[in-house]
């Protein structure tokens, strides 16, 4: 026989027909049986098994052979019929008290101790079969996952599986736990003083949408206009938590009107007021820019607002112009500057404060000679930049001057612009000596 | 294949000696000493069948055995499905070495 035949036999004697000896001279059942793996030939071998399995406790009972086959497959069958989890049940699933062991491996050493190769030639290898003591699944197709795994891993094992099979799998068919106990989860104290509901564990965003709608709605996505107004009003309807939860709801709405107490809607009313003054006086100071009162008048209600639960209410003028005011001032100045000479105007607006603009609006009748906006635009250029930004709405309050001169201002932050600028100023008197006299510029602090 | 793949696992020693030293063939020879000890307890029964007699029906062979009083009923079929692989294919039995000398 080659070798090929005596592996073959040597496999087949230990493990499909065990007969307790060695396979140097089998018997003709053995051979028959030999001879339809070599011709590949089917044959039944769970009957050859089940006829072996009688034959051998035959021989136990008549000629007390003490030889026992099949002892993987029979403890398999236990297995599969349900013995091992009634004993489980009993606390009786020790591996001493069922006796648990391992069989032999047939691999090249096996092949060494029969003679067939040299012992030289063998060699060990990691991939070589090692022992193994886990017990197989019960079921099939069964889910390696349960619901107490994090959801990213149910997610991503879904994916791989669909990638792999094909095969889509539902959450409903994710079992709660995993077949044979509960998972080692660590868990803090928290989690374990409290279990999470279904919904909390799924998903925890319903909890936060629960707790925004009770509190502060409007501060998850508010208006532009209504940044300020809710945030008063939420704290009106965390002192009072027993009005209506219609309120409630009004409140994330924005409703501001209907929320304000009797004592609020005085102060609410002064401030108006006062505001009202102020903002007439600011008229009359910028009669060229109607526009922007306008704009001013406009948005007052919002900035009145927004001092309705402070005592202070001669807070300056410049806290409560929002910024959007501030910077149509600037653009206006600079369509106002009507400049009938041909020099052109180009006003770059660096970022600009917005308290010095505001201050410009009311020290718009001082006036200043070119050579004294040379003079002051010379420093700004050699100041650096925060400084600079200050200055330059100086140049804007050409606005309401007659001038015909234009004036240019650079960026202060392009430092090598200066010489233009300057050489552009110097000019300006030597071309028209009217400019001098006409035009007129706020200086600003 | 999967029988080989099957082998490679524990096997409890103790819960196959409770097996083995219980374990009876129930075949076509058992049955008939089962009715016949009917027939014996109540000689009425004589000549009637298993149904009347009030026995199962004989299905196959059968090798049954009893662990820590959990009954065990090992048939072909059972084999079959352990060692997932269906009865079929040719079996021969009885043969005999014919020595010529």
């Amino acid at each position: 026989m080659d070798v090929r035949t005596k592996m073959l036999l040597k496999i087949q004697s230990e493990n499909l027909l065990p007969k307790g000896s060695g396979g140097d001279k089998p018997s003709l059942d053995h051979k028959v049986f030999h001879h339809f793996f070599l011709t590949r030939e089917l044959a039944n071998v769970p009957k050859y098994i089940f006829k072996h399995l009688i034959k051998s406790l035959e021989d136990s009972q008549t000629i007390k052979k003490n030889f026992v086959p099949y002892g993987r497959l029979l403890s398999e069958i236990f297995h599969q019929i349900g013995v091992l989890d009634a004993l489980k049940n009993v606390n009786c699933f020790t591996d001493a008290q069922l006796g648990t062991v391992t069989g032999r491996i047939i691999n090249g050493a096996t092949m060494v101790t029969m003679k067939l190769i040299k012992k030289e030639d063998h060699q060990e290898l990691s991939t070589d079969l090692k022992e193994s003591s886990v017990i197989s699944n019960l079921m099939d197709d069964f889910p390696p996952i349960c619901k107490q795994d994090p959801l990213e891993v149910r997610v991503m094992f879904i994916k791989e599986y669909y990638e792999l099979t094909g095969q889509v799998i539902k959450i409903s068919d994710i079992p709660d736990e995993m077949y044979g106990g509960a998972l080692p989860i660590s868990r803090n104290r928290k989690s374990l003083k409290r279990k999470l509901t279904e919904a909390e564990y799924l998903d925890a965003t319903p909890e936060f949408a629960a707790k925004v709608a009770k509190t502060s709605a409007p501060e998850s996505h508010p208006p532009a206009s209504d940044m300020i107004i809710p945030k008063q009003e939420a704290l009106e309807a965390d002192d009072s938590e027993h009005e209506d939860p219609e309120n409630i709801v009004e409140i994330s709405f924005g409703n501001s009107s209907s929320h304000i107490s009797s004592d609020s809607s005085d102060l609410f009313e002064g401030t108006l007021n006062f505001i009202r003054q102020i903002d007439e006086k600011l008229q009359t100071a910028t009669q060229s820019v109607p526009n922007k009162t306008d704009s001013v008048n406009q948005q007052t209600p919002q900035t009145s607002l927004e001092e309705t639960p402070s005592p202070n209410y001669f807070i300056p003028l410049q806290m409560i112009l929002p910024e959007p005011v501030v910077e149509t001032v600037v653009t206006e100045s600079v369509q106002v500057t009507e400049s009938e000479s041909p020099v052109t105007v180009t006003v770059s607006e660096p970022n600009q404060q917005q308290t010095h603009q505001t201050n410009t609006k009311q020290t718009s009748t001082s006036t200043l000679t070119p050579t004294q906006t040379q003079t002051q635009n010379s420093p700004q250029k050699a100041i650096p930049e925060p400084v600079v930004e200050t200055v330059v709405p100086e140049s804007v309050q050409v606005t309401e001057s007659e001038q015909t001169v234009a004036i240019t201002v650079s960026e202060p932050i392009q430092t090598p612009s200066q010489p233009q600028s300057t050489a552009i100023t110097n000019d300006q008197p030597s071309s028209s000596s009217t400019i001098q006299t006409q035009q007129q510029t706020t200086p600003t602090c | 294949m999967d029988y080989f793949g099957m082998l490679n696992g524990p096997t409890y020693l103790t819960l196959v000696r409770h097996f083995l030293v219980r374990a009876q063939l129930y075949d076509q020879k058992a049955s008939k000493l089962e009715m016949d000890e009917k027939v014996l307890i109540n000689p009425s029964l004589e000549g009637k069948t298993r149904d009347e007699m009030g026995l199962e029906p004989f299905g196959c062979e059968e090798i049954r055995s009893s662990i820590l009083g959990i009954p065990i009923v090992i048939s072909v079929d059972t084999i079959a499905g352990v060692i997932r692989r269906a009865s079929e294919g040719r079996y021969v039995f009885g043969l005999k070495n014919k020595k010529s000398s």
